[in-house]
């Protein structure tokens, strides 16, 4: 108000009621942040924090999904690992039973049984290289077959590895082709154990010490490095889990913290309001300045 | 000595009673708003046969108004009309974007970890892109996919709903405008008839004509809040009304204004009265000022970026989509590849905007119908194309980018139009306290002015009780 003009009562009072309002809409403003605890209720609050807020939200969110899709292929992988142990532990059992052809003589009944022996560690190997994960062969790669191999051996799945996305532009490999693992048709590891049945049925030793047992031998060796491969993916896939999900938690952070209300500084600022207003208020109700008319007879 | 002392006195006493006339008038009127106090202009009266002339007299009650400040009065009021009308449309327009917690949905008292929060439409692009990672990580999955077309299908309604509320926004702001153009011309109305009554009170000298002024100056304060109108008072007492340059009241004849065109091309544009042909008006200060500023600019260009994030999000997807395959029928081992289709159509067959956006029917009836592989060859459980979908979330060009910029802008856009309103706001009432400090009723001056013309009026009787006892005492002595 302008110190040289005389003050009229209609000009003090309206001052007075303005300063009022404003203190009013003030106070309204740090009720609702302190109720909501949100420092940014619409945009125009602070458009930058917002804009900010709103892009960590969006960050965070996708880091999140790496994050998901992360622990979907350590499931994958997780599943593939254990598999693949136990085939080696079958594979080493297979290596034990051809390899006491040549301690002992065989009689023909003893052959057809060892042979059976086989053929059933075979069918117990090509079970697990046909576990399915989500109804789909785990071995299969993408072409969607339910199971990797035939019974005759002949690999049914592609070669495509699926892989996860675990980061920007980062693709993880979760799992392993089954042709990579367990080969195909006669060369492939049931190509070879079909081979070792049909020639300790047919009781040709010599063949199964000299060509199938190294056969098998260096099959093992294939699949433990598979399944050494496979642990390195599951490593990794750990790693990258962890990044995105710290990733996806500071950013989720750094979200909050813009929109987040600093709750002393709030309930300080709201104290004082509410002092000022009550302060303008009393000042209202004294509005009837002192005229000279107190004064006259 | 003559018997002049007498009229003398009498002089004296019919003064001071206008004087005390105006006094209690003011008084009365101290908490009138716009009322303009009122000031007795005494003068001597010259004449009479000696050299001390005759005795006083009021020569004019005249109004203590002051041009200038109420000139400026108006003009703030004017600015402070525009950012306030502007303000409130905007900050109503902006509830649109409701990413933030509203007062409504009490939220967790402190904040441990994140929210995000709200139905804000980038939660929902968020889910839509966290959805299209699920299927590619599960591509033969009939559930991830129908989540997914719902995640999609909840996209699409909110920016149905959010280009609705824009929509709505511009309506009721365009029936703002209509009512405020309404009531304007009912006091262009209401101002020439005052002209013409001003003129007939100073004609006839009949009394009154100070409150026919009082009425003008409140109803072109009235008006320069309104539509930032300016005026002038002849010397006949006849005020001329203009706005943007166009006369809308001159003398008794009053020009009636109207909106015409709807959103961005809407104007006011006069016509009758005093002007020969319908005129645009171009209003740049006042409320209705404000209401066509957001009509016009800042609504139009909130609802373009709006149907700019979705278009930009229907390209994006379909144009990913239809570089993929899909496999159909889901999950059988006879399965055939077909190359992909797109997700986003138009409803009305145009362009994409945030209201004709809509699902492709034949995706949301046969989910399988998705491309989630990047090619034939793959097989059906490749989901690396729906992976790609999901990575267009960090796209520094994508939906979100472009949606988040429009949050930064309308955002920006409230707030400088709040900061105006505050400052504008308090600029008005800081003019208008002067003017009414300098115009209105300061009731210590009117006292003291009361003081005055009692004594003036005490003494002008004590002068004529003196004279009368000198009389009848020199008439004692001659009888």
């Amino acid at each position: 108000m302008s110190a040289v003009l005389p003050a009229t009562t209609l000009a003090f009072s309206g001052e007075l009621l303005g300063s009022i309002d404003a203190g009013e809409v003030n106070a309204q403003q740090l009720q609702q942040q302190l109720s909501t605890g949100s420092a940014i209720i619409s945009p125009s609050d602070d458009p930058t924090g917002a804009v900010d807020a709103l892009a960590a939200q969006a960050a965070s969110s996708q880091a999140s999904t790496w994050a998901t899709n992360a622990s979907d292929g350590l499931s994958r992988l997780g599943l593939a690992n254990s598999v693949l142990n136990q085939v080696l532990g079958q594979i080493s059992e297979l290596q034990q039973s051809v390899q006491s052809v040549s301690s002992a003589n065989f009689s023909p009944a003893g052959m057809a049984a060892l042979a059976q022996q086989v053929q059933g560690i075979g069918q117990s190997i090509l079970a697990n290289a046909n576990t399915s994960y989500e109804g789909y062969a785990l071995f299969g790669g993408t072409s969607g077959v339910t199971e990797a191999y035939s019974s005759a051996g002949a690999y049914l799945g592609n070669n495509v590895v699926p892989t996860r996305t675990v980061g920007p532009g980062t693709q993880l490999p979760a799992g392993a082709s089954g042709s990579s693992v367990f080969g195909s048709g006669a060369s492939g590891l049931f190509g070879v154990i079909n081979q070792t049945v049909a020639d300790l049925q047919a009781g040709n030793t010599n063949a199964v010490l000299s060509t199938d047992l190294p056969a098998i031998n260096s099959w093992y060796d294939q699949v433990q490095a598979s399944a050494a491969q496979v642990g390195a993916y599951y490593d990794q896939m750990q790693a990258a889990l962890e990044q995105a999900q710290s990733t996806a938690q500071t950013l989720a952070d750094q979200a909050s913290n813009i929109t987040a209300v600093n709750l002393p500084k709030v309930a300080t600022e709201l104290s004082l309001q509410n002092s000022t207003l009550q302060s303008a208020l009393y000042a209202l109700a004294q509005v009837v300045p002192p005229s000279l008319l107190q004064y006259l007879p | 000595m003559s018997i002049q002392a007498l009229d003398i006195a009498l002089s004296g006493l019919d003064a001071s009673q206008t004087g005390l006339d105006a006094v209690s008038e003011n008084l009365a009127n101290a908490s009138t708003p716009g009322y303009i106090a009122q000031t007795a202009d005494m003068a001597s009266v010259a004449g009479g046969p000696g050299p001390v002339g005759s005795g006083a007299e009021v020569s004019a009650v005249s109004l203590d108004n002051n041009q200038a400040l109420t000139a400026l009065a108006q003009t703030t009021s004017a600015q402070a009309g525009y950012a306030s009308s502007l303000a409130q449309v905007l900050q109503d327009a902006q509830s649109v974007f409701n990413d933030f917690p509203s007062s409504s949905t009490s939220a967790t008292s402190s904040s441990s970890s994140t929210s995000a929060s709200g139905n804000g439409l980038q939660a929902q692009l968020s889910a839509f892109w966290s959805n299209w990672a699920t299927v590619a990580n599960s591509p033969g999955s009939l559930a991830a996919r129908t989540s997914l077309i719902g995640s999609s299908q909840t996209l699409v309604d909110t920016l149905h709903s959010m280009s609705s509320m824009l929509s709505s926004s511009l309506t009721s702001t365009q029936a703002l405008l209509s009512q405020t153009v309404s009531e304007v011309n009912q006091q262009l109305g209401e101002l020439a008839s005052l002209n013409v009554a001003v003129l007939q009170a100073d004609a006839s000298g009949s009394g009154g004509a100070n409150a026919l002024v009082e009425q003008q100056m409140a109803l072109a304060n009235d008006l320069a809040a309104e539509i930032g109108a300016t005026n002038s008072t002849s010397s006949t007492g006849s005020m001329t009304i203009s706005a943007g340059g166009v006369v809308l009241v001159s003398a008794g004849s009053a020009a009636t204004l109207g909106v015409s065109g709807t959103g961005a091309s809407t104007t006011v544009t006069a016509s009758g009265g005093p002007l020969s042909a319908t005129t645009v008006v171009p209003v740049s200060s006042g409320q209705a000022a404000g209401l066509l500023q957001a009509l016009t600019s800042d609504l139009p260009s909130w609802q373009a970026a709006l149907d700019n994030v979705a278009s930009t999000l229907a390209t994006t997807v379909n144009n990913q989509l239809t570089a993929g395959v899909y496999w159909s029928p889901l999950g059988s081992s006879s399965a055939t590849s077909s190359p992909g289709i797109a997700m986003f159509a138009s409803s009305t067959g145009g362009a994409v905007t945030a209201a004709s956006i809509e699902l492709n029917p034949t995706i949301v009836s046969d989910p399988a119908d998705i491309a989630a592989g990047a090619s034939a060859s793959t097989g059906p459980l490749d989901g690396s194309n729906a992976q790609a979908v999901s990575d267009l979330a960090g796209s520094t060009s994508g939906a979100d980018a472009l949606y988040q910029a429009l949050v930064g802008q309308a955002g920006s856009a409230v707030q400088s139009a709040v900061a105006a309103q505050s400052v504008t706001a308090q600029a008005a009432s800081s003019a208008e306290a002067q003017a009414s400090a300098s115009e209105g009723v300061n009731t210590n001056a009117q006292l003291t002015a009361l003081l005055n013309y009692q004594q003036m009026y005490e003494a002008s009787g004590k002068v004529i009780a003196t004279a009368a006892s000198m009389f009848s005492s020199l008439l004692a002595a001659v009888s």
